[in-house]
């Protein structure tokens, strides 16, 4: 029996970390996808770029939670800048090219974070909790990093924030107008150029902090995002796309499910987690939160 | 100041599509204004033009409104200049609730406690709102979508409403009800209003003057009264004989 | 008048033949074949590789490194040496046919005695048909066994063939009395023939295979399953055989949740990825290798490694640290020796002289008697300490003398 709880926590809990870095990603999908039809292929790039940044902030000797702040709110200005300087330029112009010009960035990005640090891996700061880095728990006999449990605090604390920013501020509000009805929120004298920038903040906010929180446990990359991002995604899209809650949902499935099936046969991760995606999306087409159902009301 | 809106020699482009090709017209401070014409006459393109919601590449000419010539702003920045425009087909926001579509309304008002006044005053003035609350926009039913639009616009307290088609797809009985509405709010706040309708017959009785657009021209105005007695128009948009 | 200087002139020449070739039998008689004096020669030594990029620039500063040594100070019985170098470089990858077509020139129109076709096993496979036929010498950098199976006489090798490593390995393993094996692989042509070999290996040497997981290509996080499964299997050691750079992810991960075992590699660790791992992670990391990488000289305790480095740094200002170095650094101590014991610049008289060579490269002595056209026949090995030595690993033997040693658990047996 406790072997059995053994392996749930051990397979459970770093399945849940990971569930929440590509849900922090899947929100960013999920809101962009809802607010402009269109899917961001550089987020990957981008949740590279954020956590080199903090990283090499750490290098610089700030400490490891100053670092990601200042991480998570640069990133969110490269985001506006992202949109306002290229993604909003080329809607204006030729909408149906915004997929292949994030396609365009996030190769752009992601050589750039190369050029820039090498194809190397670099260790960053692991977080101690009271000069341990991990949390033993007797009566199992396990021990779980505290990473991982910081990790997961910190995504559900995000979560939670963008969910009330969306829902109880007025800005917020007119976020979720503008995505719904463009047109509408413009005569009402939303602009919708400004919610679509901070949306795309938002995402890559998200991302860099979901990049940040994955630093001590996988080292940092250039490349460390592209895998997170497009799981944040797939996630999105099994959770109903456009639903922010769905890809919340789908993201932790996705983690988890990927680390069980490591697990079990480690071959066939990839093809029996994919395969997995289809049939899901085969069942449900609407995802788990049957967006569909939601918007035709 | 000369005329509170005012378009002269306006043209409008859809790509290759001359679709608005070179009108003038103006609107006073406190009339109803309509403009009517058969379906693809021009109205929609010239009303949402007016409030900055078409691509500012396609529109030629001036617009010019309290004075400001608007042609090819945004729609944000317009509506903050106090125009609120009802557009073609509602567009209530689904997934918000009645209330939270009238605050949207309200956006650009920094006046929170006036806002929420206003609000209860638009519930008053339309009940069936009040009743539907805490209801989703999408779930309401086309007359009562009409009701939030028209409701959500008058939170904006504005002092130019361009009203895009409040007929479509209504009951009769419903339509003179909101059209009702309509002239009471002009005569009640004193709002101008700048009707875009297809219905003729009920736009001519409840504005001032009119103008009739075909194929992307005026090519009658006048009184209502006046246009109502005219053989053309009776002909064409009245469907007397 | 004509006729007499003619005539004088002949005489002359004959004269001076005759000194000539009495001279050189009296040195053959000495030293056995070839010419004291190769004044007026030319060795062209060819290269084939991505001359662009940070392997084929490596290559050709060491090459160029020897040549100018040599030029300078006559070395090679006062042979001028030249280096003619070939890119093969297509769409990012070094490219088969490219490389094809470069070697059919080297042998054609430049006449290269000597051609190196790079570090990568596939293109040597390619080409050393090509160069055995054109009956140059030949010298591989690259380590799989494939290549040195075909019979060519004339194609060398100044590497270690992978089949000579994985011995090593299990040689280590058994002497650490480290029993239970788990391997973890990723899902590339190179690793999995490296995890069937280090299988085949286990198996023969009595240890047990008691896990083996793959690691998904292409992510490099969603791998905590496997790394549980491994962990949970309780090896007493995890082989690990996976792409350069994704090493730093899995060690991190294994030693994060709570592996505190040795764990090999199958290929050395660049000194930036033992940064990524994080110095208490790293310690317990052992391979088994010819040589090690070093960021700074004075982290290299060997003499002999040291000087070449030294003498690399004076010339170009940095320390190498990627193993082609050492691989090339051989590849011209074989041309040296070949062309010193052959007293001749001519292909055949040096493959004649490389099967009588014995001397000392940078992973030891360099024996090519045994007839194989190989040199290194094991590895030994290294032990990552994370004791902030600049990254480098410690041989086997210093590390279980230190105590750091003490914190990895080295085998459940005992």
């Amino acid at each position: 029996m406790n072997d059995t709880l053994k392996l749930i926590l051990q397979l459970m809990i770093p399945g849940l970390c990971l569930g929440c870095v590509y849900g922090l990603n899947g929100i960013g999908a999920a809101l962009l996808y809802k607010g402009s039809h269109t899917i961001n292929n550089a987020q990957g790039a981008v949740v590279g770029f954020g956590a080199l940044l903090g990283y090499s902030l750490q290098n610089r000797g700030l400490g490891l939670i100053s670092s990601t702040i200042i991480a998570t709110i640069a990133c969110f200005f490269v985001g506006v800048l992202l949109q306002v300087g290229v993604i909003s330029q080329i809607e204006k112009k030729a909408p149906i090219y915004v997929v292949i010009a994030t396609l365009a960035l996030s190769i752009v990005i992601t050589n750039a974070n190369y050029l820039i640090v090498g194809s190397y891996t670099y260790d960053s700061a692991v977080i101690l909790i009271n000069v341990s880095k991990y949390l033993h728990i007797d009566s199992v006999n396990v021990d779980i990093l505290w990473s991982n449990i910081v990790a997961i605090a910190v995504s559900f604390i995000a979560m939670v924030s963008v969910h009330f920013f969306l829902n109880k501020t007025k800005f917020g509000s007119a976020m979720r107008a503008a995505a719904m009805d463009p047109f509408a929120a413009e005569s009402c004298g939303i602009s919708v150029v400004k919610t679509r920038a901070v949306t795309w903040g938002i995402m890559s906010a998200l991302g860099a902090l979901g990049g940040c929180l994955t630093g001590p446990l996988f080292g940092v990359s250039a490349g460390i995002g592209i895998a997170a991002g497009a799981k944040g995604n797939t996630g999105a899209v099994l959770g109903g796309y456009g639903n922010m809650y769905g890809a919340i949902i789908g993201g932790m499935i996705i983690g988890i499910v990927e680390t069980i099936f490591g697990y079990i046969y480690s071959p066939y991760q990839t093809a029996f987690t994919n395969a997995l995606f289809l049939i899901f999306i085969l069942l449900l087409p609407h995802g788990i939160m049957n967006e569909k159902a939601i918007e035709e009301g | 100041m000369g005329h509170m809106l005012e378009l002269s020699d306006f043209h409008y482009y859809y790509g290759q599509i001359h679709a608005v090709k070179g009108i003038s017209f103006y609107v006073d401070e406190g009339e109803i204004v309509t403009l009517i014409g058969a379906n693809g006459a021009g109205k929609s393109t010239t009303l949402n033009s007016i409030a900055g919601l078409t691509r500012a590449l396609g529109v030629k000419g001036r617009i010019t409104y309290k004075g400001v010539d608007i042609a090819g702003k945004s729609g944000h920045n317009i509506c903050k200049m106090g125009m609120m425009a009802v557009v073609e087909g509602r567009h209530v926001f689904p997934q918000l609730t009645v209330y939270e579509n009238l605050r949207m309304g309200a956006y650009r008002r920094n006046d929170t406690k006036e806002v929420l006044k206003d609000i209860e005053e638009v519930f008053d003035f339309f009940p069936r709102l009040r009743e539907r609350r805490e209801q989703m926009g999408g779930t309401l039913s086309g007359g009562e979508q009409q009701m939030l639009a028209i409701g959500r616009a008058l939170v904006n307290k504005p002092d130019l409403i361009l009203l895009d088609e409040p007929s479509l797809g209504l009951a009769p009985i419903i339509v003179e009800d909101i059209f009702r509405k309509i002239k009471e709010i002009n005569e009640v706040n004193g709002t101008t209003i700048l009707l875009v309708e297809q219905n003729s017959n009920i736009a001519l009785h409840t504005a001032s003057r009119g103008y009739v657009l075909q194929n992307g021209e005026i090519v009658i105005e006048g009184k209502c009264e006046d246009l109502l007695n005219d053989p053309k128009v009776q002909h064409a948009y009245l469907g007397l004989t | 008048m004509k006729k007499a200087i003619r005539f004088v002139s002949m005489i002359l020449c004959l004269v001076l033949l005759c000194c000539c070739l009495s001279s050189c039998g009296q040195k053959k008689e000495e030293e056995g074949n070839g010419d004291g004096d190769l004044s007026g020669k030319t060795l062209t030594i060819g290269l084939v590789s991505s001359l662009a990029d940070n392997t084929g620039k490596l290559h050709q500063e060491v090459i160029n490194l020897f040549i100018d040594k040599w030029n300078k100070e006559g070395t090679l019985y006062g042979a001028n040496v030249k280096l003619v170098a070939y890119d093969n470089l297509n769409n990012g990858a070094q490219d088969t046919e490219m490389s094809i077509k470069c070697v059919q020139k080297l042998l054609s129109s430049d006449h290269a005695q000597v051609i190196i076709p790079g570090q990568l096993s596939n293109i040597i496979q390619a080409v050393g048909g090509l160069i055995n036929d054109g009956e140059a010498v030949g010298i591989g950098l690259g380590l799989a066994p494939t290549w040195m199976e075909q019979g060519w006489e004339y194609v060398y090798r100044t590497a270690l063939n992978n089949n000579f490593q994985i011995p090593s390995v299990t040689a280590t393993m058994n002497s650490l009395n480290q029993k239970n094996i788990a391997i973890l692989y990723q899902n590339t042509d190179n690793c999995l023939t490296f995890r069937d070999s280090i299988k085949a290996a286990a198996i023969e040497d009595g240890l047990n295979v008691v896990a083996e997981e793959m690691l998904a290509d292409g992510s490099g996080t969603g791998i905590t399953g496997q790394i549980t499964s491994v962990i949970n299997s309780d090896p007493d050691t995890i082989f690990v055989t996976a792409m350069g750079g994704s090493f730093g992810t899995v060690v991190k991960q294994l030693r994060q949740s709570g592996y505190k075992g040795m764990i090999y590699i199958g290929q050395i660790l660049m000194t930036t990825e033992v940064d990524s791992i994080g110095d208490e992670e790293v310690n317990g990391v052992i391979m088994c290798s010819p040589y090690v990488s070093y960021e700074r000289i004075e982290d290299c305790n060997n003499d002999f490694v040291k000087s070449c480095l030294q003498e690399f740094y004076d010339k170009y200002g940095y320390c190498p640290v990627d193993d082609q170095f050492y691989k090339m650094w051989d590849a011209m101590l074989l041309v040296q020796n070949a062309v010193l014991a052959a007293k001749s610049v001519d292909a055949a008289d040096m493959q004649k002289a490389i099967s009588t060579l014995k001397f000392d490269g940078t992973a030891g002595t360099m024996d090519f008697t045994k007839g194989s056209n190989e040199c290194y026949y094991g590895a030994r090995a290294w032990v990552y300490t994370g004791q902030g030595v600049g990254g480098a690993p410690v041989a086997l033997e210093d590390w279980l003398t230190m105590d750091v040693s003490k914190k990895v658990i080295i085998t459940k047996q005992s």
